[in-house]
């Protein structure tokens, strides 16, 4: 009975709920729920680790099936977190089938080891620049380089979007992105030094 | 209560992909994104595929979780319908295999009591035919005949009964109310091209009053069964369709009482005779069937093994050439002081024909003795004796005459 009022309503639980309702009755039902719901971002993943629209495919269908057995060995409080470390870890391993002895990858492997050792918040306190006190900021936003700087002004205290950012400075979207993620590493760095 | 950031969801996400957001929103997503490596991988996923089909290739694998859900569930219950099948299955082959042979089940009673029915049907000479542990799959009637203190006479008389092979409503009976009785047995055998057989069975038993004895009223229940094409025959037109029986003790023997049956029916002759039956030689097959049971309707209960019939302990090859045997191994040494001497002993043949004892019933000399526990040991094996189906624990007297070697 309560099984069926959860299978009714299994839309409106939240991962948590669906999560412990998988665990409890084994159910592939609420797991598929739960799946669904990050199924377009497992499918991003994949299509941006391999090679093509169907390996990426086939990938989502083998990690749902992968899942239903190893999601009850772990201990997980954040499906999504959890869920983002084994599709990269899938993802990591098709191409090691792919391409034996490459050694591509490889730290990114070590770190996925330790997000499965914590399997907890990816960025749990993750803070934006603009959280943090003005006169620190300041004086870490002036030992950025240029680029990066100008990027993160315009990104995090213009409101400006990538493409935006891309039209003034004239320069690559995908160069406004890695100046606006060093930027952001930097400054953590500078103003934790503080 | 689903976990909804505001601005990274799916659906968010599909505007992003589609350039459906303001610069606000797209800066708005774009900070999320920095919080949210997921996203922002997936994102760049997207960005790299050579197909903007996005919301339909999500579609279609959203399908196929479904899809795999269901199926999840749906394994579980094709694995036991699987089990169930395979058990069901195992349980009918079983049956099939366990089935007995039901020739024809008699049982008698009177009114003190149950008391066995030893028929004796003779004159059955193929050795394929002396079987009649043909798979009879369906009852088609039963027969109920009375018989009041009847005493049939001696005399063979014609009453034969038209029987084909595949309208059982010809049947006439035969065999009670009536003086003259008579069966014939006979069976021939046509192969068909598809390698089975078809067999054609006539019985004809004879009745006869001396031999059978009847006391008091009598019920004899017969059941029988018949395949698609069989017809059977037994009882009178009074007791046609019904089950027949008549209570008492009767003994039936070849010439006394004829039945006639006529059955014709597919048989695998590989299927039908069961490996005892196979045990007992040839000569001994058409001799004497004896068929002890109970009928009961719709389900046939023998007392002991169906496929046995009652003998005594004999010798595997048969007795005739177990005799050929020791007379030649019997032979006295040239010195002997007789010329012939007579070993009488008893042997003790366990339920599995083995011999476990042998004793001189004649106190002879230990020589000889010794000698004919020898001539034994090596000679033939010996079937155990055989009661109410039952292989039993026997004793057996056995003289053998040792003589000199005739020159």
């Amino acid at each position: 009975m309560q099984a069926n009022l959860f299978h009714r309503n299994k839309k409106d639980k939240s991962d948590s709920e669906l999560l412990r309702f998988y665990f409890e009755t084994h159910n592939p039902e609420f797991l598929g729920e739960l799946y669904g719901r990050y199924i377009y971002l497992v499918y991003g993943v994949c299509l941006n680790y391999l090679k093509g629209p169907e390996q990426a495919k086939d990938a989502v269908i083998d990690i749902y099936e992968k899942i239903q057995h190893e999601i009850l060995k772990h201990q997980i409080r954040n499906f999504k977190s959890w869920l983002y470390v084994v599709v990269k870890n899938h993802c990591l391993m098709e191409l090691r089938k792919q391409t034996p002895g490459k050694t591509l990858f490889i730290s990114e492997e070590k770190e996925l080891e330790l997000f499965m050792e914590n399997s907890g918040e990816l960025h749990p306190d993750d803070k934006e620049p603009d959280e943090y006190p003005e006169n620190e900021l300041e004086e870490c936003m002036k030992k950025l380089k240029v680029e990066q700087m100008k990027c993160i002004q315009l990104f995090y205290f213009k409101s400006k979007s990538y493409r935006e950012i891309a039209t003034i400075l004239n320069i690559d979207l995908k160069k406004v992105k890695s100046f606006i993620q060093n930027g952001k590493r930097n400054l953590k760095i500078c103003l934790e030094e503080k | 209560m689903k976990n909804e950031n505001p601005y990274i969801n799916e659906a968010n996400f599909r505007r992003y992909l589609n350039n459906q957001m303001s610069d606000a929103e797209r800066n708005r997503f774009e900070r999320e994104l920095e919080k949210n490596p997921f996203e922002a991988e997936a994102l760049l996923g997207y960005e790299k595929s050579p197909t903007n089909e996005f919301n339909k290739e999500i579609e279609e694998l959203k399908k196929e979780i479904r899809g795999k859900k269901r199926s999840s569930v749906s394994r579980y219950w094709a694995a036991a319908a699987t089990v169930l099948l395979l058990v069901t299955a195992g349980l009918f082959w079983t049956q099939l295999n366990n089935e007995t042979p039901t020739p024809e089940v008699a049982k008698l009673e009177n009114g003190n009591g149950k008391k066995a029915v030893t028929a004796k049907v003779d004159s059955v000479t193929d050795e394929n035919l002396a079987s009649t542990s043909i798979k009879r799959e369906a009852y088609e009637q039963e027969e109920v005949a009375d018989i009041k203190n009847e005493v049939i006479e001696t005399e063979t008389k014609s009453a034969t009964e038209p029987a084909t092979a595949t309208d059982t409503k010809n049947e006439t009976a035969t065999n009670t109310g009536t003086d003259n009785e008579t069966v014939t047995v006979s069976s021939t055998m046509t192969e068909t091209e598809s390698g089975s057989s078809e067999m054609i069975q006539e019985e004809t038993i004879n009745s006869n009053k001396n031999q059978t004895q009847l006391a008091g009223n009598s019920k004899m229940s017969r059941t029988k069964q018949d395949t698609k094409a069989a017809s059977f025959n037994f009882g009178n037109e009074q007791s046609k369709g019904l089950k027949a029986g008549f209570t008492g003790q009767l003994s039936i023997k070849q010439d006394s009482i004829k039945l006639t049956e006529r059955v014709a029916f597919p048989i695998d002759t590989n299927d039908i005779f069961p490996d005892s039956f196979k045990t007992i030689p040839a000569s001994e097959r058409g001799r004497v069937q004896e068929i002890q049971g109970v009928a009961i309707q719709d389900q046939v209960e023998l007392e002991g093994d169906p496929y046995l019939t009652d003998v005594k302990a004999y010798p595997v090859g048969g007795m005739d050439n177990y005799l050929k045997y020791l007379e030649k191994e019997a032979v006295l040494p040239n010195d002997f002081p007789v010329l012939k001497d007579t070993v009488q002993l008893r042997l003790n043949i366990d339920s599995q024909g083995k011999i476990t004892m042998i004793q001189s019933r004649n106190n002879e000399g230990s020589m000889l003795l010794e000698r004919s526990k020898k001539i034994i040991k090596n000679g033939p094996r010996w079937n155990p004796q055989v009661v109410n189906g039952e292989k039993i624990q026997s004793e057996v007297k056995l003289n053998i005459v040792f003589k000199k070697k005739q020159k």
